[in-house]
């Protein structure tokens, strides 16, 4: 069973972040990934995947899109509080309503996810497994541009970094970095090189291209609209585009609260099963949502 | 000439090495394809979440509906239709105030002219309505309480009974249906108490209800007793013998644990031999008895590894006996009954479970019919996803050791949108040996078309 609860890490974490003075690109990425992105997170997630083409400067879907709306809670823990917690629930479409994942994540490195699965029409919780985390995973996230590789936590330690350029990116200066896995993390990933352009003042990553394993270019990742909420940057908009199936998925933050008042007890099996416990809890934390 | 020709092909082949290798292109700019989406302006299906401002719209958000066909065709001899019935199932969710929520789950189907179902009545059509659950559930702090009609799923076992007995099995349409969709509600009252990693769950059964078994002269009705000898007196379970279970479960680390006491009316029935009619037919009383369960149930994931076990040890279990001397009268059996499996993901590009099980009836008699003193089971399945999930392509076996007979299904299913979704299935028995228990199955193969329309 695949993994299906969302941690961007690839693609939000690198979107989303606000530090200090970076000298070169290893601290650079560190600050990246130790950013400060809340220690809460509720958000409504529409994703939706269609086969696009240009049309003038548009991009537009040459099929009807593939739509899902999800909503995610996430609590950070651990002793670092880089662990994190997090339950995902299937709103739209009808026919997935009501399909709960419950993930905890792990920083230590080589710790593996645990993951449950609810669905009402099976009627009990279900533990599943994502995989071996040695080899590279294939399958997307509920049939998106989106892998499972894409949303797993980000080691420093897995790539080595260099500053390629600095360039105009959106109208905004950016360094151009790229990251190479080193051959451990080589091994279990499908990527061969990610290069991102990061806006130097606003220290957002604005772009990344993720390579394949043969080191063609396979992924475009861009960010749009990002937006202050509670002083920590947060990216609502971002495009995946697959370059090789031109295929493309937008992941919109339809709604967004961070830093929110979450008990432990939300992110357990509990809220799976307990309607009236989920719900009620729910009311509450929607009251903050942007 | 020959010699001109390999020349040729082994020129083209190093040239298009070289291109495929990127040799004499161009140094490439970072991202030579930027311009593409410079523009920010891009076209994505809108749907929104409908308003919930007021209450009739929050209430029909909260209701969802399916629209279902299902046409089957059996395929051996004698060929015929087997299901051809439209359903309506509707699933409403509903949070009153803050701390009480409602559930109600129901289907009704429309049983066309020749439907197996509308068949045996002789009816043009028949019109069914069930309801799955029905419930209002309230939450308090770390304890929820939910009065009303409800499934209750126990154990890992996905192939196997050994701690999944509270809530019973319609058994109408025989294995061509899902075993979530073939579950049964009971009215109960149901109290959960969760503490940081474990729930305790107490249920408390007035009302239990049984096994549903195909209608006479439906397609999977099998005349157990002679109807022109026997006349079988049905005897509903007895009301005053209140069904209590009691679950601990907890997590530890990479594994979910836990602990069954269960005492429980059985599922199947058994036939007591009571005299003789006043037509002189022998006289059969149809019960269920009643049995205890103590069980223990864990999982273990490992990278793509997901072991599952379950032990339990069922006291007091009905059997049907028929002595040599002719008597029939139920035997009280104990039993213990295990199940050992393995899921297995290839990293996402397939999925694999495989299962043993074995039921063992302690003091085993000679006497006991309709079961064997081992019981032995194997379960398997595969499924894969293509086409950006949209297709499913699945396969699952049923193998019973002993007799030998298997049950094997291939199914395809497909996401036209996202709201409505078709799928194709075929199943097939093999049954091998005239004294099985499924002998009067073994030509009941049948292939199944359902559309499922949600909204």
């Amino acid at each position: 069973m695949p993994r299906f609860v969302i941690l961007f890490f690839v693609i939000f974490v690198t979107f989303s972040t606000s530090f200090g003075f970076a000298e070169d690109a290893r601290e650079i990425m560190r600050n990246l990934i130790d950013r400060d992105d809340g220690t809460t997170e509720l958000t409504r997630i529409r994703l939706s995947t269609c086969r696009y083409k240009k049309e003038g400067k548009r991009v537009v879907c040459v099929e009807t899109p593939r739509t899902k709306i999800l909503e995610g809670v996430r609590k950070d823990w651990g002793p670092r509080g880089k662990d994190h917690k997090t339950i995902t629930m299937v709103l739209d479409p009808p026919g997935e309503r009501g399909i709960g994942f419950l993930q905890y994540d792990y920083e230590k490195w080589g710790k593996e996810t645990d993951q449950w699965i609810y669905l009402s029409a099976m009627g009990k919780v279900k533990r599943i497994i994502s995989g071996n985390e040695n080899e590279p995973k294939t399958g997307s996230f509920f049939g998106s541009e989106i892998s499972y590789e894409d949303m797993e936590a980000h080691h420093l330690e897995d790539y080595t970094y260099t500053i390629l350029a600095s360039e105009t990116y959106q109208k905004r200066p950016c360094w151009v970095i790229e990251s190479i896995p080193i051959p451990e993390h080589a091994r279990r990933s499908n990527y061969s090189k990610i290069v991102d352009w990061v806006d130097k003042e606003r220290f957002l990553v604005l772009k990344s291209i993720l390579y394949n394993r043969q080191g063609k270019k396979v992924k475009r990742v861009t960010a749009r609209k990002p937006e202050l909420i509670n002083g920590i940057w947060f990216v609502r908009y971002v495009l995946i585009s697959n370059l090789i199936t031109r295929r493309m998925t937008v992941m919109i933050f339809e709604a967004v609260a961070l830093n929110i008042p979450i008990e432990d007890e939300f992110l357990t099996q509990r809220t799976l099963t307990d309607g009236a416990f989920r719900e009620s809890t729910l009311k509450r934390l929607r009251l903050y949502l942007k | 000439m020959m010699k001109a020709t390999g020349f040729i092909i082994a020129s083209m082949l190093i040239l298009l090495f070289l291109l495929s290798s990127g040799w004499c292109q161009p140094q490439a700019p970072l991202d030579d394809e930027e311009a593409e989406f410079e523009a920010p302006d891009i076209v994505v299906g809108q749907r929104d979440i409908p308003d919930r401002e007021t209450i009739c719209s929050e209430v029909l958000n909260n209701a969802r509906f399916t629209i279902s066909h299902q046409f089957s065709y059996k395929t051996k001899s004698p060929r015929k239709v087997v299901t051809n019935r439209l359903a309506l199932q509707m699933k409403w969710e509903q949070l009153f105030g803050e701390s009480y929520y409602f559930l109600l789950d129901g289907k009704t189907t429309l049983f066309t002219g020749n439907d197996h179902q509308s068949e045996a009545d002789d009816e043009d059509y028949e019109i069914r309505t069930r309801l799955r659950e029905g419930y209002i559930q309230a939450s308090f702090g770390r304890l929820n309480m939910k009065v009303g009609k409800q499934i209750v799923v126990w154990g890992e076992s996905e192939g196997a009974v050994v701690t999944d007995v509270v809530s019973p099995r319609d058994l109408s349409e025989f294995f061509f249906t899902t075993l979530e969709e073939s579950r049964i509600g009971q009215t109960m009252v149901s109290v959960n108490l969760f503490s940081w990693a474990s729930q305790w769950t107490l249920l408390i059964n007035p009302d239990p209800r049984t096994v549903e078994e195909p209608d006479r002269r439906t397609e999977y009705y099998l005349e157990l007793w002679d109807t022109d000898l026997f006349e079988v007196i049905e005897e509903e379970p007895d009301e005053t013998d209140t069904e209590l279970s009691f679950r601990w479960k907890r997590t530890f680390g990479k594994s979910d644990v836990s602990i069954m006491l269960a005492h429980l009316t059985e599922n199947q029935p058994v036939f007591r031999f009571t005299g003789l009619t006043s037509t002189d037919k022998f006289m059969l009383i149809k019960e269920y008895g009643s049995l205890k369960m103590a069980g223990v149930t864990a999982n273990l994931s490992r990278g793509k590894f997901l072991w599952k076990c379950e032990l339990a040890y069922k006291s007091d279990r009905s059997f049907q006996s028929l002595s040599l001397a002719g008597n029939i009268d139920p035997a009280e059996k104990d039993t213990i009954d295990a199940a050992l499996g393995l899921e297995y993901n290839a990293n996402g590009a397939y999925f694999v479970l495989l299962e043993a099980s074995n039921q063992l009836i302690r003091d085993w008699s000679d006497d006991i019919q309709g079961t064997r003193r081992n019981q032995s089971n194997l379960y398997g399945s595969w499924s894969k996803l293509f086409i950006y999930d949209t297709l499913t392509l699945g396969y699952s076996f049923y193998y019973q050791i002993q007799d030998r007979d298997s049950f094997h299904k291939v199914n395809l299913s497909y996401g036209f949108t996202d709201n409505f979704m078709g799928s194709l299935e075929y199943g097939h028995l093999y049954v091998r040996d005239k004294d099985s228990l499924l002998w009067n199955f073994r030509d009941q193969n049948r292939i199944t078309v359902e559309l499922e329309y949600h909204f």
